[in-house]
């Protein structure tokens, strides 16, 4: 049978380098395939494209720039527009990729009925996308910002890919212990998807550590994002106060949250078949 | 392997602690009467369900199933759906697709959306893309209700490709026409015989 699956050898791409690495490649090339497929389907009629994907970020942070601004919000530095992009844009990558694993493999618009592609694909398309994108956002956002003379500079490079990485993890991971849960209990899915909610609440965006009252600070610190979005305001303005968080307690979050799902996702998923 | 099913609402055991051997270098003809679980059975072959108990085991490639459910992404022309379909497993989009445009002839067809596509003709053009792609055997249910000049260009192909077939037929003379080999489904049970004469004799 090995004619039949060489017969296409002549249209294939990168012979060479699947040769080599094989289910590596393979893997790349399904997720490459599926983010293509869902940018067509999403902004392929859109004229502004792509760029529809920065709007309501963009809108939401503008909005709340003027409302910590307007209400003095206590912020370190009175840095609002670091403050508000740090928190928003690592709470944006975490729950697009929540979303995305939570909603992924749901409607798969026939993808998994090509062999080898799978729902975990589809989400896995979903996580890629949404690190990818926001990270241009984490960037691009600051030039308007440059031009409006503010007093602001591109994020450190290593500092922001490390957070991002660490947020849509947290996403994956959380999306897929809540999935697990919808899949174990159905009738609690609508509830499960609120429990964002909680963690918006709590995620910092709206406080940071250093300024929040102690009391409140010594509970909020347990939630991983908050640490992610005090750092991603760091990596835009080096004197942002870091002193109470950590970086490896959200990479802890993640790896736990992960293997976790990924676990109950595999225990679960001859129940997902019936 | 043991299969539970549903027949117009009811719970039902499709198959029932059974063992079959399936050759997938050939073209298999697999009959049985509605209800008797075929399209269970290509399921089950592709992936798509799994069996309460036992397992299908193969190391060949199994492609979707055509007829059944679309592959074809009902947002996107058939062009674009040829690009992903090529992007998925490696191939260049663009040789793929004047590839399929060289053989088919449902010209500016490919360039509307799925969505908007009659289903008999969106079928055909997905079993079009499907024998293009690098599997190893191919699964169509219900080959009666197939575009038959889709089918022949189909067989052609996988001619060319030395690669197999399994089909699903409710009428006996299509499964005597197109396969080498047959099967039939009866008694919860997926019976393999050496040739199409022979499973024809027991197809009551």
């Amino acid at each position: 049978m090995a004619t039949a699956r060489n017969w296409t050898s002549d249209l294939r791409i990168w012979p060479a380098v699947s040769r080599q690495l094989g289910g590596a490649v393979d893997f790349m090339l399904i997720i490459r395939a599926l983010i293509l497929r869902n940018v067509i389907v999403r902004h392929g009629e859109n004229p502004l494209g792509i760029l529809v994907e920065f709007l309501r970020p963009s809108v939401l942070c503008l909005a709340h720039y003027f409302y910590f601004t307007y209400t003095r919000r206590a912020v370190p530095g009175h840095q609002y527009a670091i403050f508000t992009l740090g928190g928003f844009s690592i709470y944006f990558a975490f729950v697009a990729a929540f979303n995305a694993t939570f909603e992924g493999g749901r409607w798969p618009n026939g993808a998994t009925l090509l062999a080898g592609v799978t729902r975990m694909h589809l989400r896995m398309a979903g996580v890629a996308w949404s690190f990818v994108i926001h990270i241009i956002f984490a960037f691009a956002v600051i030039v308007p910002l440059l031009l409006l003379h503010q007093d602001v500079a591109f994020p450190n490079l290593p500092l922001t890919l490390a957070d991002f990485a660490m947020a849509v993890g947290l996403g994956f991971g959380y999306g897929l212990v809540m999935s697990s849960f919808g899949i174990m209990f159905p009738a609690l899915v609508p509830f499960l998807k609120v429990t964002q909610w909680a963690v918006f609440i709590t995620s910092g965006v709206y406080d940071s550590l250093v300024t929040m009252p102690r009391i409140l600070a010594q509970y909020i610190w347990f939630n991983p994002l908050i640490h992610l979005a005090e750092f991603q305001r760091y990596a835009y303005y080096p004197g942002y106060p870091t002193y109470l968080v950590s970086l490896t307690y959200p990479l802890l979050w993640a790896i736990g949250l992960i293997l976790t799902g990924l676990l109950m996702n595999r225990a679960l998923c001859n129940r997902k078949f019936r | 392997m043991t299969k539970f099913g549903a027949w117009h609402g009811a719970p039902t055991v499709v198959f029932n602690d059974m063992t079959v051997t399936l050759p997938t270098d050939q073209i298999c003809a697999i009959m049985g009467r509605p209800g008797s679980g075929r399209t269970t059975f290509m399921r089950l072959l592709n992936g798509a369900t799994r069996p309460e108990s036992g397992r299908v085991v193969s190391d060949m490639r199994f492609s979707a199933i055509s007829n059944l459910g679309a592959f074809f992404h009902a947002g996107l022309t058939g062009l674009e759906n040829i690009g992903f379909a090529a992007r998925v497993y490696g191939l260049n989009p663009t040789a793929l697709t004047e590839t399929v445009l060289e053989i088919s002839r449902f010209g500016a067809l490919w360039e509307i959306s799925a969505g908007a596509l009659p289903g008999p003709r969106r079928r055909a053009m997905e079993m079009l893309v499907s024998a293009l792609l690098p599997y190893d055997c191919y699964l169509v249910d219900n080959v009666e209700s197939s575009d038959p000049e889709t089918f022949q260009t189909v067989l052609e192909i996988l001619k060319m490709r030395q690669a197999g077939m399994i089909f699903t037929a409710k009428n006996p003379r299509i499964a005597q026409e197109f396969a080498t080999i047959g099967s039939v489904i009866a008694d919860r049970t997926v019976y393999a015989f050496e040739s199409v004469d022979e499973a024809l004799d027991n197809y009551g």
